[in-house]
């Protein structure tokens, strides 16, 4: 199995240069250049020259090449041209917590979401409900994103008035915050990571318990102590009315993620669940006469889980781009807005920096959907 | 409410139709391409009767049929109703542009004739406006009325005309864009997974790579390298799918392919490589091609609805741009001018959607274990 | 159940919880959101300076204190703040959007007054002397105000003018900069300033360079005399520091200006990246409380306030006042709230979260017919500095040649398409310096057929190319009623709006005209824009020109016809804008546009076209020299007219700017060319806000 994972990784790791001097001759093919941004009749033409020679741009393509690879690999991404004399990595560490923050809260609440949905479509298959939910889900999967968000935002911010309107915190009530909005969202997003991991423990360690009671009893009382200690960290943390302030504003964005992203979860599911069903070892449950729910709770959906797990595990790379529609379409300054300024305005170390770091990412994704694959596929659990 | 489950067929009816075909070319009768003929119309019959059970792909259906009737629509309309009143229903030049004459006042008693000088500065370009001067105020964005059924933008044009024109041009992109997928998915799946080795590894590794590229910044990369139309786009969006995810995807399906006893019965027969595939591989992995062409044209459409929403790409007029058009001219984000939002939203959702549907229930009718019964 | 079900859900579930008690604490902040009005007046690291100083003031005896904490103003970016470094704003950061929360704090000896352009003394305490011949190079000697200080007391000196003006200098700073302290062998040719000493504390020597002119207004009053000062005590270590590093100018800008006394009304103050920036007023803001006073005759005054000062510079004599209004700081904090884009930024407008949004293209049409209905607002609409125009490629034919340009510039009827087809969305224009910059603007320039019907402008457009000699296969025609096209048209008749569109259309030495290109942004970009070329398309077609549009991305057009270029051969044809130049020198750009200086091969300068006109060259070389601004609006004068009978751009038309503020919002100008977006650096610390 190492080997295996070593050829893979290898294989990976050169697809990434690949990928690095495809994007760097991608965008260098753009037309125009960061500096005809600064046209300017007031200011003498020669500046632009200036402008060239200060981002490295009149060095030629394969010195700037080979300069950009270069440092790539010794963890120097670059400056950022929007943003002179800030460092690419600079730029995007002010931007990781927020995307991250928005977009695992989504990520959860639709899988969650379409999780559950796709359970019930495949056991109530072919029933009136079935139809109904397919079509509201398709249609909330195909919806023109932008406008469905401008929508949501017309009615629950700007009608309703229960959500603020764009933004992720309130000027007014931050202004003498002695907090950064940077380490609210960290506070925030290490504390939901802690309350996960303290979450799968529980259930681990009940789960080895032979008694069902003491599994009932360790479960419920451990989920109690974790949710306990967040909530009394939160109560008791000075952070908590901005936490707060952040999370107000974030929930538009998370509900409408959520509402595009769970129908494809759902229909995941679903199929993954209808084609579980045909197992044999569902038909011999169901002679054994063990109880509906039960088969499809336990036989069924665990194993249709795999599919699910993994669209979840190449879903979590591109979380870090972020929404680039979302982002820009709620005002949420986070990757994908970054990404998206960095691309239209010709800023090529930023774009080239936020796009390998996505590309990154994702091949970690693939390796570990390869092990995760190693670990929850019962056939495989079964050999070893 | 238990579902009895039958034991599943182990070939989807194509692979079945071409699979006595190959065996039995030598010793049939009937001159080839009948047998052919027949075979496929009466596989056709059966998937057809598989498909009309799925309500869902029905609804697809109709929505496009609704669509395909606007498209083919627009010309008729302008060559007819619309004809000598090019000037106003061209989806692109065309407008009117009813205005209101107002007489400027200091103290406003009627403001259906009259406005006050201040506002009336507004309205008059020369920003000379004065008391006892006229002004013309434009009344667009006009509501629906009985010219113009969908209203009109802020520059007087129609919005239905635009609506429908545009219906035209989606339908070229999703074509051309899943037309190219499938052609590309299709050969390139079938290849890696005939060959294997190391043109297995290069075409899979390219794959990855595309895969590895976030679409809509990769595209407008795109659009600002090339002049995007959009048959480009459909083109570019094509080849991405063609070579990245759908290849993958194919590629699996050609795998079980190629162990089938009938292409080892071919390769005996002394059929060449590109005989095989092209010939046993490719027509039995196409079921499962149809139905990612669907999901393409949903793609496609959605991508280049966003795309020209953020005002990136260089087209005539489509659904996208004209939410754009709206939005450039601050009539996003409010509801008392639906009419410049609503309907090209509805459109490219409505289209997107069906066509999702009808790969849905095609889906079901490939994929025999997602059949109800 | 099932357990890693279970897990799924449970995580949810806390997600879903974190939101709904988030959604209930929220109550909190929604109280504090409410009455957190003018509780913080500075941010920790401005508050130290204010009066602990004893500044050496001389002057004042009436010390009105300055109503300063009368409120918030709170008013919406639509694009993030990048750098609250002054240095950056004016070089790699040179966003407007950071000019609205950095431009005010710094002070120069000499500023443009607001709405009406004219040059005042800031922290001079004079008019600009005229510059006297020392040996063969010119200088001129300018007295400082005493009793200026930043806002930690230090004192405002001429050492802080030569400070910054030798760090431009020894940097060699870009952008902005150069026009404040041209480089020695930059544009300026032989005129550039030499050096700058401080005799005194309050006495400054400009040395210019030799030469047999003295340096002229784009040099002298219009450039070094306007360039911010930056505090000596709070920068000098930085850039020493600065200057050992490998890239001086990047170790600069890099670094934090957060702390940097202001001598502007106000202070910078918080920021906190992506959200929002906030500045306070400055206490020992020099000219708080002086009322500025234009009078008819462009005389100006400014008088009272904390300073005590009573100044009068023109001619004098007039009392019809043109403009009034007292300099603040009457707001005690003004945030900048920072919204991803416009619409967001109108909807919290809408929903009174803001007071005004600084959106420099103004008011959309489409929001301003919302925000008409809404009750409460107030409204404003002003010229805008900026142009659209066609260019020509003069290196190709049949585009060199004169009358092609001009039947175009007939056909084109910019009065149709603006009332018309825009419905009153832009407006038509003839010459480059829009007519709200009234000293400036000369009516008489060629407007080729304004005012004249369509069939007749068609007629003398063809008529000029015949008698330049073109030539059609199928002649052009504007048919007349009951015309025959295919015998001699009648000209009694009248016209029927009906023609015939010329064919095979050949230059006078016999070249059939290729297929046009007319390179234009997309409707996506710009409808406007496009709209026009489409139109221009369809008039170039009725001539007989067969005439490309097509539809193209902004940078593609800035790369095939800006600088750096090959041959300029590339394109025939396209349409941009310019955004606004120097209104108190607007011709300064025409010298950019179409100086043979300037061309875009060769020269690597603005000027697209190609244009080379030794009539216009003449008037470029005058206006480099004038000294005075009645000389330099003479020549400016001719300039346009020597554009726009040569039309190396045909100048198609200009956007009003609308602005809209709640009408608690009091500004001390509202009709300024370019919209209160165009100078908010002159008008953030005079703002006032009464609920």
């Amino acid at each position: 199995m190492l080997g295996y994972i070593s050829k893979r990784v290898a294989q990976m790791a050169l697809l990434f240069v690949v990928f690095l001097t495809l994007l760097f001759l991608l965008l260098q093919a753009q037309p125009g250049d960061f500096a005809s941004q600064f046209l300017d009749p007031r200011i003498p033409a020669a500046n632009q020259e200036l402008i060239r020679q200060r981002l490295g741009l009149d060095q030629g393509m394969w010195g700037q090449y080979w300069t950009y690879i270069t440092n790539f690999f010794t963890g120097d991404l670059g400056t950022s041209f929007m943003r002179y004399p800030k460092t690419v990595w600079a730029v995007i560490v002010e931007r990781i917590p927020r995307t991250m923050f928005l977009f695992t809260m989504a990520t959860m609440l639709s899988y969650w979401m379409g999780f559950l949905s796709g359970k019930m479509l495949a056991w109530r298959r072919g029933g009136k409900l079935e139809y109904g939910i397919t079509l509201g889900g398709v249609f909330l999967y195909t919806v023109f994103y932008p406008w469905f968000a401008l929508m949501m935002i017309w009615l629950w911010a700007a009608t309703l008035e229960i959500v603020p309107i764009n933004q992720f915190l309130t000027p007014d009530f931050w202004l003498d915050s002695p907090f950064s909005a940077t380490s609210v969202f960290t506070a925030m997003i290490w504390s939901s990571v802690l309350v996960v991991g303290g979450l799968l423990v529980v259930q681990t360690v009940a789960g080895r318990m032979k008694e069902y009671r003491t599994q009932v009893l360790l479960r419920r009382t451990g989920r109690v102590l974790v949710f306990g200690i967040f909530v009394w960290y939160w109560a008791s943390s000075s952070m908590r009315p901005f936490a707060a302030d952040i999370t107000h504003h974030a929930v538009l964005p998370v509900v409408t993620l959520a509402f595009i992203a769970f129908a494809g979860v759902m229909l995941i599911t679903r199929g993954s669940m209808l084609e579980t069903l045909r197992e044999d070892y569902i038909l011999t449950a169901r002679a054994k006469g063990v109880p509906d729910r039960i088969i499809r709770d336990k036989h069924a959906a665990r194993n249709a889980l795999l599919p699910v797990v993994t669209s979840f595990i190449l879903g979590l790379a591109f979380i870090i781009g972020g929404g680039l529609v979302t982002e820009t379409v709620f005002s949420w300054p986070g990757m994908g807005e970054l990404l998206l300024t960095a691309v239209t305005s010709n800023d090529i170390p930023t774009a080239i920096g936020t796009l390998a770091l996505i590309g990154a990412l994702a091949l970690i994704a693939h390796i570990v959907v390869d092990i995760v694959y190693l670990f929850l596929d019962p056939r495989i659990r079964v050999q070893g | 409410m238990v579902q009895d489950p039958r034991p599943t067929p182990e070939l989807a009816p194509d692979e079945a139709a071409v699979g006595i075909d190959a065996g039995t070319d030598e010793f049939d009768f009937e001159p080839l391409w009948r047998v052919r003929l027949r075979l496929a119309w009466e596989g056709f019959k059966r998937n057809w009767a598989l498909f009309s059970e799925n309500k869902v792909g029905i609804i697809g259906l109709i929505i496009i049929g609704i669509f395909f009737v606007m498209a083919i629509g627009h010309p008729i309309l302008m060559a007819t109703l619309w004809s000598d009143k090019q000037n106003i229903y061209d989806p692109e030049i065309g407008y009117d542009a009813p205005v209101k004459t107002l007489l400027v006042v200091e103290e406003v008693t009627d403001p259906e004739t009259q406005i006050d000088p201040e506002r009336a500065k507004l309205f008059d370009a020369s920003l000379k406006a004065e008391v006892g001067d006229t002004v013309n105020v434009p009344q667009q964005p006009a509501p629906p009325s009985l010219a113009h059924p969908l209203g009109t933008n802020p520059r007087g044009n129609d919005v239905l005309s635009q609506l429908m024109f545009s219906t035209k041009a989606a339908f070229m992109l999703g074509l051309v864009a899943a037309l190219v997928t499938v052609l590309l998915a299709t050969t390139i799946g079938s290849v890696a997974a005939y060959f294997g080795g190391i043109t297995d590894t290069l075409l899979m590794r390219l794959a990855d790579l595309v895969l590895l590229m976030p679409l809509i910044p990769i595209l407008i990369v795109l659009s600002g390298m090339f002049q995007v139309n959009l048959v480009i786009l459909g083109l570019i969006i094509g080849v991405l799918n063609g070579f990245g995810g759908t290849a993958i995807i194919l590629k699996s399906q050609a795998l079980s392919v190629k162990v089938k006893p009938f292409v080892e019965a071919a390769r005996v027969a002394g059929g060449t490589n590109w005989h095989i595939i092209f010939r046993h591989i490719i027509p039995n992995v196409l079921p499962l091609s149809f139905l990612y062409m669907m999901f393409t044209v949903t793609e496609a459409i959605a991508l280049e609805a966003t795309l020209s929403f953020f005002g990136l790409l260089n087209v005539d007029m489509s659904w996208g741009l004209m939410i754009q058009i709206a939005q450039s001219e601050g009539y996003l984000l409010r509801f008392d001018t639906w009419w410049l939002i609503v309907p090209p939203g509805l459109a490219v959702t409505f289209l997107a959607a069906a066509f999702f549907l009808v790969g849905r229930a095609m889906d079901e009718v490939v994929n025999p274990r997602l059949r109800a019964r | 159940m099932n357990t890693r079900n279970r897990v799924l859900r449970l995580m949810a579930v806390f997600a879903a919880l974190a939101l709904i008690v988030s959604a209930c604490t929220d109550d909190d902040s929604g109280t504090t959101e409410a009455t957190s009005a003018p509780t913080t007046t500075a941010a920790p690291t401005t508050t130290d300076g204010s009066g602990t100083t004893a500044a050496p003031t001389t002057a004042p005896e009436t010390t009105e204190p300055t109503e300063t904490g009368g409120g918030v103003f709170t008013t919406a970016l639509v694009a993030d703040l990048t750098t609250n470094n002054f240095w950056a704003y004016l070089d790699p950061e040179s966003s407007v959007h950071n000019g609205y929360v950095l431009g005010q704090s710094h002070p120069a000896l000499y500023t443009l007054s607001i709405p009406d352009f004219l040059l005042v003394p800031g922290t001079a305490a004079e008019m600009p002397p005229a510059l006297a011949q020392e040996g063969e190079n010119w200088v001129a000697t300018i007295p400082l105000r005493e009793g200026m200080v930043w806002s930690d007391g230090e004192p405002v000196t001429a050492g802080d003018y030569v400070f910054t003006m030798n760090t431009i200098k020894d940097l060699e700073l870009g952008s902005n900069w150069i026009s404040y302290h041209p480089f020695k062998d930059a544009e300026a040719g032989t005129r550039w300033l030499e050096n700058v000493e401080a005799i005194d504390d309050y006495t400054l020597k400009l040395t210019f360079a030799a030469s047999d002119n003295a340096p002229g207004l784009a040099l002298y009053q219009n450039g070094v005399l306007q360039a911010p000062m930056l505090p000596e005590h709070f920068w000098a270590d930085i850039v020493t520091g600065c200057m050992a590093e490998e890239d001086p100018k990047a170790c600069l800008y890099a670094t934090d200006g957060t702390g940097e006394p202001s001598a502007g009304t106000d202070i910078f103050s918080t920021w906190e990246p992506g959200a929002f920036a906030s500045i306070v007023a400055n206490p020992d803001y020099y000219y708080a409380g002086v009322t500025y006073t234009v009078f008819d005759d462009l005389t100006f005054n400014q008088a009272g306030g904390a300073a005590g000062i009573d100044e009068t510079y023109g001619p004098g004599g007039s009392t019809e006042i043109l403009s009034q209004y007292a300099d603040g700081p009457f707001v005690s904090e003004v945030i900048y709230s920072e919204y991803g884009g416009q619409d967001a930024a109108y909807l919290a407008f809408l929903e009174g979260d803001v007071d005004y949004v600084l959106n420099p293209s103004g008011v959309p049409s489409g929001r301003r017919d919302q925000l008409l209905a809404e009750p409460g607002l107030e409204f404003a609409v002003n010229p805008s500095e900026g142009f659209r125009y066609l260019a020509f490629n003069l290196r190709k034919s049949p585009m060199n040649i004169d009358a092609f340009r001009q039947a175009l510039a007939y056909v084109i009827d910019k009065e149709f398409l603006m009332n018309s087809v825009l419905a009153g969305a832009g407006i038509p224009i003839y010459s480059l310096v829009p007519e709200a910059n009234a000293a400036w603007y000369t009516d008489e320039v060629n407007k080729w057929g304004s005012g004249i019907a369509e069939g007749e402008r068609f007629d003398m457009a063809v008529q000029l190319l015949k008698d330049a000699g073109f030539t059609w296969d199928v002649e052009p025609l504007a048919q007349r009623l009951e015309d025959d096209p295919d015998t001699e048209a009648d000209e009694s008749l009248e016209y029927s709006g009906v023609f015939t569109d010329g064919q095979g259309m050949r230059t006078p030495d016999g070249n059939l005209v290729p297929e046009l290109e007319l390179l234009t942004p997309g409707p996506g970009y710009d409808p406007l824009r496009s709209t026009v070329a489409t139109w221009i398309g369809v008039w170039g077609d009725r001539l007989g020109i067969p005439i490309d549009v097509n539809p193209t991305d902004f940078n593609t057009i800035v790369d095939l016809t800006f600088p750096p270029q090959e041959d300029g051969l590339g394109w025939d044809m396209y349409i941009l804008g310019w955004g606004g130049g120097d209104p108190s020198l607007p011709c300064t750009s025409h010298q950019a546009f179409f100086g043979a200086d300037q061309d875009a091969v060769g020269f690597g300068g603005f000027n697209t076209p190609g244009y080379n006109n030794a009539e216009f060259e003449a008037l470029s070389d005058a206006h480099d020299l004038a000294t005075t601004v009645e000389e330099a609006r003479g020549i400016c004068n001719d300039m346009e007219k020597n554009i726009s009978e040569n039309l190396p751009y045909i100048v198609l038309f200009s956007t009003p700017l609308t602005d809209v503020w709640r009408a608690g919002v009091e500004f001390p100008i509202t009709d300024v060319l370019g919209g209160l977006n165009a100078y908010p650096n002159a008008w953030v610390g005079q703002v006032k806000v009464t609920e």
